[in-house]
């Protein structure tokens, strides 16, 4: 007979931002954002639909966007993880894509905002020198229902070098 | 000048830590011992609870407490808008009848989320099922189910608007159009949803409650609670921490805020809900829901002699504020226009459904929808211009303030304060690149892919009332606290507010710090919806500051020994011009006005303490404006719209921050494409909702929306110290009408009437084969 629901206990170890964490005593069928924010407590990857449609969850493993919805947190032992926290290299100073955020004025609520750079970050890896339809098509999996999206193309074509203000009205 | 902040694009000063994942959103705090609460949720749209059975879900490990609506009772809501004609229904917490799917009929506690669902999924209810009603039409009709068993039919209100003789008008009209559109119901659809996190303590005896909510209104929760709860505001404090987003949805007073804080109590542990997305599609309101016939009389020049308007709105099962957003379809109708005789009758039906309540925009981009298709309509018609139609009826500049003969829905004259539509048209013709597009689209009209061009123009009454405070204060180390009932879910207040103190008290921004969104702070509020803050909390933070600038030269008058004529303020210092080596800093005034040491004498010229509140009190609604110009492209093969260019001319009144009420009027026009083309929540005919992901609920991608040209034209407004006008709201009005006019100009040749939003590809498909069919 199977455990009652709620009541086997794992323990492993991930690799978030360069840091191995222990994560200790917690179901098996606990999500990999649940990992990170309730026991890592790594607030910055926000569910928005726990569904993976959103895409505001998404983080790196192994350097792909995942949402950390759709990936329960004992599958992602032995990988690299990324998350918002690891972007920028101290507290101190913001990244570039961070920066280009801050300035195109990407961001309003925030809440997508982590998911966003996460697939801009992934995006500007892959093609350091998107179109601004090549940037479109990275974010179409990640919704913001305040900005209207412009500012945050703007942002990353100011990234990777580009014009970024062209556009603004 | 330094300090001239208002009308500068200061990057926002609340950005760095969201960028660093560093924001602090309701489902991030921890207090120790929080539990977790799961809803068991009515599969039915309408049933009466036979029992519930708690015991299984109670042996489930975790769980801490099974509550169910099987004997508690609890009062109704409190109605927050009360109307005339309004028959209100509002919801009662855990009642034993059901009224549409998604209605909390048990909720479970438990030591973390997953064991919380867990418990609810062993809940078992028995419920009788009753007829329900989904459709607001057939809602209206003789034998129609009752949506609520207890009331004799469907009817929540009507509404009516009369100015002159419209029937007669348009009898002697020699030119009648008409115009029949249904708009489809969205989701407010924040990327955050709801949640909230209820502590109670004890102090001197009494209970006190703590909570934490994604909230629109703090102020607001906080008096309902003490309503509820039979206790003083004193006991009750409400928090908001960053809001990921809110567009109306975290605006009304839920059933689960009064749950989660009642079960807190009950279990004598602080307890957090985090709303999930199936959740919030099925129980956050949702908006737009309403079925227009219209009829509009002109002259054979094209001038507006009568509209009529005859529609019916869903408020679904209950009416969380009232029924404001058909009051306002039916105030904004003639909007920027001139019509001298208009008749407007709407019914507010209930259904079993989820309620609706204001989404951005509420009931204007409706009202924006009836009459600028109603223009079009004419247009056609009578072979003139969509532009030249328009100029030909706007209001001018010289008749302001204008008398609409209205009644507004604050039940006071409806007064228009100051524009100039013209010249916002003629801008938007110019900067969109009118006339080039019309060339281009006659070249490309026998295409597999026409293009269409549509506008419209929408006002908006915004800034209204009854009041927002500020609260300005120096503290000893020299910066400025400004604390204000308002609350930020995205909009930037943490930058605008404080350039508006910063520029009058001559200060570097970055001393100036926003506190909001907080019932503790300052005793009264209203809130943020409506397109209100800058206007409201910004005039009163305007004259909360240049009343402390008096206090501060008065003060520094007295220790300076020197007239203020002779003082000047800047940077944080107060010096003699002539002398700038006596000065006194802001640091130093705030440490005098404390009062010496104590036990001492206060002899100051001033009142203790260098704060100042002030509460400033709109006279009435000032109207922004907006005129759109859209260029689609129609796929003919698949029905795909693709939006080619899209041009927004905004009259916001004085701008505190450029760049961000552009990025507001952005964001609105997201929505409005999404409204127009993408977004509705379907119901089947038994209530149950077919769009419970966002899989089904398709929200505009970065694919959907174009980029966008955005200018501004600004008329200030007389009715404010500051000169501004709400910007909230403001995309989300013409932007829906505009792009079904441009899809249909598109399908020209085929005579296409699109007479329902969202213009699906389906429907645009369906339009097509109906045209190339034999009739």
């Amino acid at each position: 007979m199977l455990p009652q629901r709620g009541t086997e206990r794992v323990s492993y170890t991930l690799l978030v931002n360069q840091q191995t964490y222990t994560v200790e005593q917690v179901e098996p069928r606990m999500l990999l954002a649940d990992v990170l924010r309730e026991v890592l407590r790594l607030t910055g990857t926000h569910l928005g639909c726990e569904h993976g449609a959103c895409g505001a969850c998404t983080v790196l493993v192994d350097g792909r966007p995942v949402r950390s919805c759709l990936m329960l947190g004992i599958q992602a032992q032995n990988q690299s993880i990324i998350t918002v926290e690891g972007l920028s290299a101290s507290d101190a100073t913001l990244s570039t894509l961070q920066t280009a955020f801050w300035d195109e004025h990407a961001l309003q609520c925030g809440f997508c905002t982590p998911g966003m750079l996460i697939a801009a970050t992934h995006l500007l890896h892959e093609n350091p020198h998107p179109s601004r339809q090549q940037i479109r098509e990275a974010l179409s999996g990640n919704l913001c229902r305040c900005t209207g999206y412009q500012n945050i193309v703007n942002a990353i074509e100011r990234a990777a070098g580009g014009e970024g203000t062209e556009s603004r009205g | 000048m330094a300090y001239d902040y208002v009308g500068q694009s200061v990057r926002r000063v609340n950005d760095q830590r969201l960028l660093r994942g560093q924001g602090q959103y309701i489902a991030d705090i921890r207090r120790p011992g929080l539990a977790h609460v799961a809803f068991v949720r009515s599969p039915h749209a309408h049933a009466r609870i036979i029992a519930v059975d708690t015991a299984p879900a109670a042996r489930v490990s975790g769980v801490l407490g099974v509550y169910a609506a099987d004997g508690i009772e609890f009062p109704a809501l409190p109605l927050l808008f009360p109307y005339r004609t309004l028959d209100a229904v509002t919801q009662i917490p855990f009642g034993r009848e059901v009224h549409h799917v998604g209605e909390p009929v048990a909720m479970v506690v438990a030591e973390n989320r997953y064991q919380a669902e867990d418990g609810a999924a062993a809940v078992h209810v028995e419920y009788e099922p009753l007829p329900a009603v989904a459709e607001m039409k057939r809602a209206r009709q003789d034998g129609a189910p009752r949506v609520h068993s207890d009331r004799s039919g469907n009817l929540a209100a009507s509404i009516m608007q009369n100015v002159g003789d419209a029937a007669g008008a348009m009898q002697e009209a020699p030119i009648v159009v008409n115009c029949e559109i249904g708009m489809g119901r969205v989701s407010c659809a924040p990327i955050e949803t709801r949640g909230l996190l209820a502590e109670w303590s004890v102090r001197s005896g009494d209970p006190e409650l703590h909570v934490y909510a994604a909230t629109q209104t703090p102020h607001m929760m906080q008096r309902i609670y003490a309503e509820l709860l039979h206790l003083s505001e004193r006991q009750i404090h409400v928090q908001a921490p960053d809001v990921g987003g809110a567009f109306g949805a975290k605006e009304p007073f839920y059933v689960e805020d009064f749950l989660v804080a009642w079960v807190s109590r009950q279990l004598g542990r602080p307890v957090v809900w985090i709303e999930d997305r199936l959740e919030h599609l099925l129980t956050s309101v949702h908006e737009r829901e309403q079925f227009h016939q219209a009829q509009m009389g002109l002259t054979r020049d094209g001038r507006i002699l009568a509209v009529i308007d005859r529609f019916l709105a869903n408020t679904g099962a209950y009416v969380p504020w009232g029924v404001i957003v058909p009051v306002i379809t039916s105030t904004l109708i003639p909007g920027p226009y001139k019509v001298p005789n208009y008749f407007c009758e709407g019914l507010v039906m209930y259904t079993n459904t989820t309620p609706l309540a204001p989404y951005r925009g509420a009931g204007r981009p409706q009202a924006a929808m009836v009459i600028n298709r109603l223009l079009d309509r004419a247009a056609d018609r009578l072979h003139v211009d969509a532009a030249a139609i328009r100029q030909r009826n706007f209001i001018q500049p010289e008749d302001f303030p204008y008398q609409t003969g209205l009644i507004s829905r604050e039940g006071t004259p409806m007064v228009l304060d100051s524009g100039d539509y013209p010249a916002l048209l003629k801008t938007l013709m110019q900067a969109g690149g009118y006339a080039q597009w019309q060339e281009k689209k006659t070249r490309q009209s026998a295409s597999d892919r026409p293009l269409g061009i549509g506008l419209a123009v929408g006002i908006e009454n915004t800034g209204m009332g009854p009041h927002e405070g500020a609260t300005v204060t120096v503290g000893s180390d020299g910066q400025v606290t400004i604390v204000t009932g308002a609350a930020s879910q995205g909009q930037g207040h943490e930058t605008t507010l404080a350039q508006v103190a910063a520029e009058v008290l001559a200060i570097d921004i970055d001393r100036v710090h926003l506190v909001e969104g907080d019932s503790q702070r300052i005793a009264y509020g209203t809130g943020t919806f409506a397109s209100r803050t800058a206007v409201v909390a910004g005039s009163a933070v305007k004259m909360a500051s240049e009343q402390l600038r008096d206090k501060m030269l008065t003060l520094a008058e007295h220790l300076l020994g020197t007239r203020r004529e002779f003082l000047q303020l800047a940077g944080g210092t107060v010096r003699v011009v002539s002398d700038p080596t006596r000065s006194v800093s802001l640091a130093q005034l705030a440490e005098a006005a404390s009062g010496p040491f104590p036990g001492s004498s206060y002899t100051l010229p001033v009142d203790p303490g260098l704060s100042v509140t002030m509460f400033f009190t709109p006279p009435g609604a000032t109207y922004a404006a907006g005129a759109h110009l859209v260029v689609v492209e129609v796929d003919r093969d698949t029905g795909q719209v693709n939006i080619v260019a899209y041009t927004a001319v905004h009259d916001a009144g004085t701008l505190i921050n450029p760049q961000i009420v552009t990025g507001q009027i952005q964001g609105g026009i997201s929505g409005g494409i999404g409204t127009a083309l993408l977004e509705e929540m379907r119901f089947d005919e038994a209530g149950q909702l077919l769009t419970g992901t966002f899989m089904d609920y398709l929200l505009p991608t970065a694919l959907d929306v174009p980029d966008m040209t955005v200018l501004h034209r600004a008329t200030p407004s007389p009715l404010n110290p500051l000169g501004a006008k709400g910007v909230g709201e403001s995309g989300a009005i013409p932007s829906p009408s505009a792009i079904v006019a441009a899809v249909e100009d598109a399908l020209k040749t085929e005579h296409a009437v699109l007479d329902a939003i969202p213009v699906r590809p389906s429907a645009v498909r369906q339009r097509i084969r109906m045209a190339s069919e034999p009739q």
